[in-house]
């Protein structure tokens, strides 16, 4: 039953989190980040190599958490978060109280569960996984389907649980199709002989140096691009999947026989931050992450302390989370000067007058 | 007038400058089917394509392109199951654009404009 | 008679006469127009005891309206009390007269204009006054109704009715025709008492509380004329208008006991469509109410059908053909088999082509079993695959028939008009499903079902695969345990109201899982939204009706929503508000033979959000 009092409350230890508290240190306020996992570095955890250059996760990982001197907490459930008069008051499930004037909330994103689209048989038929699962897979040095054999066939599914009005979300996430194609060349790196196709309805790779890997993937490793929206599948006896779909370049049916099949799973936005501030329902924009998109931030009022960073104002690459990070950063320190009068002496002294406000 | 050698095979091409009518009055009764991405889904899952060639993506392409032969002749495949609408990530009404479609041929034998 | 009585019983006397030599002519046409195979049903059943109970059924719902007064009471009271009052006034007040004039048989105005004609007589015996009491009571009962009337137009859901039908002029003309003849006639009467004296309770009393000097008595005659003026205006205006029914409905009665069908029978649609009521409870139970886009209801429909030629499209497409409308219908027209007609009439002549289909039907290996799973069955993979579980699990001898290519059954084509094309696929899918040879056909898909027993006539039985389950359980051939899942079933429309199957996949349910919706009342199931008869709501539309719907079947502690049709599986997940499976997955879940742990611990997590 603590009561422990910050500058900054960070919601979130992920890539935008760790980012924000950094900058934060480093003009001096002090910071605290409530993370749910056991272990901080959000989404970094999970990943195994990032595009576009295949940069280890683990390593950015590291860094990222060598770089701010803010306390982590791990493991913490919030129960409540409530408003003061002097800004916020998490509370958690031991009782234990996290108090300061700003909240800035980096909760991220929640992968799409592929079980919502039935009719890709994930959960159903074997050997479909996600892209989550392959990140996995990587990471255990695990290439194998359901048998324990190397796959000789595999199959990229794009947009799944994007661009889809028949799951909720109509939004593009922006990075499934780079990550499917990083995932695509380093299948190949690990298993030369693998056919690898990749089935899309459109090409996103908005990215530095995105097209690049594409030309990579189809020049280097012979990464077969087929577009047409995936429709059935189903399963041999022998466990192979049989994909059913239109190549639309060609205007003709297809089919496809595969070991396995990747589902690039979408970014979506992870509502259980709402039950907790119920009164940010209007930030949500209608596809269910925090903001509106607007380029004119003029209009937006912010007096009220609360802020937002990172893949839960929309899908972001880890490059734009840190991005946002920052800048978001910059305004909380803004605001934590106005709100707490602060002076800065002296950039080497680092010594600070503050009056409560 | 450069024509970019387009006046030597007309049936080869598409001439992207004529409007198809039947377009207009289908988008009208239909406006959902302006939304068509073109992604193929509805073509994969269709119970006629597989057998037949003809899915609802064709369909809209053939209407869009003012290739009425070929999309009357391919409209008397569709088996009215619905199994397009069910899988289109547009929300596209599918079936209410087949039937749309069907009528128009019946009643006016479109001829381009 | 003097010269005022005729014109006092003048137009009384032709509404009447008009309104039954244009119900006569009417009811000839139409009846003329029945097929000959409905005209044959229909002598049969009147020959019968069918005739009896069609007539204690006339009692039942044309005075009393019992189907309204299990639904809702207040509505209820103020449609019998309408009904059943001016019935009672008639028959009542003709026993009136009967005893007064001591003639069995007298002219209708003699009982109608009675407080006139026995103006001058001595006040009568204590049964003539109990008479004058007993028709006061009545008058008022009728009054009280009408008052409820009025206010239902202010304030239409203290009865029950979300959205209070909207009428076409025809029928709001007599409708006011309507509401002025009781209010006139104790106008009349009352003023009548005041010069002449007599009367009842409530006539007599307010009579005496006029007080008019005596040479203004032409008022009260004034008054008559008016009572005969808004009766003889409203039996003018009734066969252009939605009070046909009052009378319509005795031979609707007659024809629906005889299971006669409005379906393809131009004579038993125009009975039907003119039995309707217009009393809006239709316009409640259907679920795109709610909905600002739509205007497809019953109610709107057939007064569509009703007062023109043609019915345009957009509403006639409009409608999901649940079944609910028809369910709930005080008068039980079946709007379905009318709205078939007009989409057939406007869509049966659209051309199709199915020569491809030749080389789909190919010849198969024999099998006891023929499993359809329905065009639907590979957007979810989840009830085949559990269904081949299950069948495995019971080493039965049986043939996916469409694993392979999906075929359709042909019911969507049917249902959207086009009547030929459906006949035409239905060659095809017959024959392919009979390629085996099998004993029994099993399907998963309710909307198959309802078409092979409408038109397939296989040579073997057609079940639904809860049937199977249901059969295989009451053998004894599911091991004991059973899960503490809170479950509640979903009636699909096509497998509950057209095929009427309720209990067994509940029974098979109530072994496997907690349900939690055990009890429930036929025919009142909810439509997912989902029904491909509807061409004109778009995807939110739909969506807001699923939503909707899963919000009132489940509980709080509801983990899962459990269904038995595809097409229902794809609508309700469309959501995300709480996971849906098919009977069979729980089935297969039952039996330890379900699909892999993944899914599983995913769908557990899915149910935490």
């Amino acid at each position: 039953m603590k009561k422990m009092d910050f500058d900054c409350v960070i919601v979130g230890a992920g890539p935008a989190g760790l980012k924000a508290s950094s900058m934060l240190d480093a003009e001096g306020f002090t910071v605290c980040l409530l993370e749910k996992e056991k272990i901080p570095g959000g989404k970094l955890n999970t990943w195994y190599e990032l595009f576009p250059h295949h940069e280890s996760a683990q390593a950015i990982r590291e860094q990222m958490l060598a770089a701010t001197a803010s306390q982590i907490f791990t493991s913490v459930t919030i129960k409540s978060i409530s408003r003061t008069d002097s800004g916020f008051c998490v509370r958690d499930r031991n009782e234990d109280e996290y108090c300061a004037p700003a909240l800035l909330i980096a909760t991220g994103f929640k992968p799409f569960d592929a079980c919502q689209k039935e009719e890709y048989g994930y959960g159903i038929y074997e050997n479909f996984i996600t892209s989550v699962d392959l990140e996995q897979m990587f990471r255990e040095q695990r290439l194998a389907n359901a048998a324990g054999e190397v796959p000789r066939k595999i199959a990229f599914i794009h947009c799944v649980g994007s661009r889809d009005i028949k799951v909720g979300s109509e939004f593009c996430s922006a990075n499934c199709c780079i990550t499917g194609i990083k995932q695509a060349i380093e299948l190949k790196k690990k298993i030369p002989h693998l056919n690898i196709y990749c089935l899309y309805m459109d090409l996103r790779l908005g990215g530095r140096f995105f097209e690049d890997c594409y030309k990579t993937s189809q020049v280097k490793h012979k990464v077969q691009f087929i577009r047409g929206r995936l429709s059935e599948t189903n399963e041999n006896p022998d466990q192979t999947i049989i994909l059913r779909y239109e190549d639309t370049l060609a205007g003709k049916p297809a089919k496809l026989t595969v070991d396995m099949v990747v589902l690039l799973v979408g970014m979506h936005p992870d509502p259980s931050i709402l039950n907790l501030l119920p009164d940010i329902d209007e930030q949500v924009g209608s596809d269910g992450f925090f903001g509106d998109g607007m380029i004119d931030q003029e209009g937006q009022s912010m007096d009220d302390g609360l802020f937002f960073a990172g893949a839960c104002t929309g899908p972001k690459s880890i490059i734009q989370s840190t991005d946002e990070a920052s800048t978001v950063a910059f305004r909380v320190i803004q605001y934590l000067k106005e709100k707490l009068h602060t002076e800065t002496e002296d950039q080497h002294g680092k010594l600070w007058i503050r009056h409560s406000g | 007038m450069a024509n970019f050698g387009f006046g030597i095979q007309d049936d080869l091409m598409i001439d992207h400058d004529r409007l198809s009518p039947a377009y207009e009055a289908v988008l009208e009764e239909v406006p959902s089917i302006a939304a068509c991405i073109s992604c193929g889904s509805c073509s994969g899952t269709c119970v006629a394509f597989f057998q037949s060639g003809a899915g609802f993506r064709k369909l809209v392409m053939l209407l869009k392109n003012g290739s009425y032969d070929q999309l009357q002749q391919a409209l008397d495949y569709c088996q009215f199951c619905g199994k397009c609408s069910l899988v289109c990530p547009r929300g596209i009404n599918t079936r209410r654009a087949i039937l749309e479609m069907r009528k128009q041929f019946k009643t006016q034998g479109h001829d381009i404009v | 008679m003097t010269l005022f009585e005729v014109f006092l019983i003048l137009p009384f006397t032709l509404g009447l006469l008009i309104l039954l030599g244009v119900l006569t002519v009417k009811y000839y046409q139409w009846f003329r127009a029945l097929n000959p195979r409905n005209k044959l049903r229909l002598w049969r059943s009147l020959s019968s005891k069918q005739t009896f109970s069609s007539i204690a059924e006339m009692f039942r719902e044309c005075l009393l309206h019992l189907r309204i007064f299990h639904q809702k009471r207040r509505l209820w009271y103020m449609h019998m009390s309408l009904a059943f009052g001016w019935f009672l006034l008639i028959v009542v007040g003709h026993a009136e007269s009967v005893f007064s004039t001591g003639h069995i048989i007298s002219s209708p105005w003699k009982s109608i204009f009675f407080d006139y004609f026995s103006r001058n007589q001595e006040a009568g015996g204590w049964l003539l006054q109990g008479f004058n009491h007993g028709m006061d009571l009545i008058l008022l009962f009728i009054l009280t109704g009408l008052s409820l009337a009025l206010y239902k137009r202010i304030n239409s859901r203290l009865f029950g009715l979300k959205k209070r039908p909207i009428h076409s002029y025809p029928d709001r003309l007599a409708m006011l025709f309507l509401w002025f003849i009781f209010p006139m006639r104790f106008v009349a009467e009352a003023l009548n008492h005041t010069f002449y004296g007599g009367g009842g309770f409530m006539t007599g009393f307010f009579g005496d509380l006029i007080t008019l000097p005596d040479k203004l008595n032409y008022i009260s005659d004034v008054a008559w004329i008016g009572y005969s003026i808004t009766l003889g205006g409203f039996f003018f205006v009734l066969p252009w208008s939605r009070y046909m029914h009052i009378l319509t409905e005795v031979p609707h009665i007659l024809l629906k006991n005889a299971h006669v069908q409005p379906y393809q029978d131009s004579g038993c649609t125009e009975f039907s469509i003119h039995a309707c009521s217009s009393c809006g409870i239709c316009l409640d139970s259907c679920q795109m109410t709610n909905l600002d886009s739509c205007n497809g209801q019953s109610y709107y429909f057939i007064r569509t059908v009703r007062d023109q030629p043609g019915v345009p499209e957009n509403r006639m497409m409009n409608c999901l053909m649940c079944g609910r409308c028809s369910a709930d219908c005080p008068v039980q027209v079946d709007t379905l088999s009318i709205r078939m007609n007009e989409r057939i009439r406007m869509n049966d002549e659209l051309p199709f082509d199915y020569s491809y289909l030749d080389h789909v039907v190919k010849k198969t290996p024999r099998a006891r079993i023929a499993f359809f799973g329905g065009c639907m069955t590979q957007l979810v993979p989840g009830i085949s695959a559990s269904m081949k579980r299950i069948f495995d699990f019971y080493s039965e001898d049986y043939l996916m028939i469409d694993e392979n290519e999906a075929i359709c059954c042909g019911r969507p084509l049917f249902l959207s008009g086009q009547k030929k094309a459906y006949f035409e696929i239905m060659k095809y899918t017959r024959e392919k499903i009979l390629s085996c040879k099998p004993d029994l056909i099993i399907t998963s898909c309710p909307i198959c079902l309802t078409t092979f027993r409408n038109h397939y006539f296989f040579p073997v039985p057609v079940i639904h695969h809860t049937q199977y389950l249901e059969s295989m359980i009451s053998q004894g051939f599911l091991p004991p345990g059973q899960s503490d899942t809170k479950t509640v079933y979903h009636d699909p429309c096509e497998l509950g109201r057209y095929c009427g199957i309720y209990s067994e996949p509940r029974r098979v349910l109530h072994n496997i899982v907690e349900l939690q919706n055990k009890t429930y009342r036929q025919d009142q199931g909810l439509c997912c939204g989902g029904s491909i008869a509807d061409l004109e709501m778009d995807f939110e539309d739909k969506r807001s009706i699923a939503a909707d719907a899963i919000r009132q079947l489940v509980y709080p502690d509801t983990r899962v929503l459990a269904t038995a049709c595809p097409l229902c599986k794809i609508t309700f997940r469309t959501p995300n508000i709480i996971p849906v499976r098919d009977v069979a997955e729980l089935y297969a879940e039952a039996l330890k033979i379900s699909i892999p742990a993944r899914e599983l611990a995913a769908r557990e997590a899915l149910m935490e959000n």
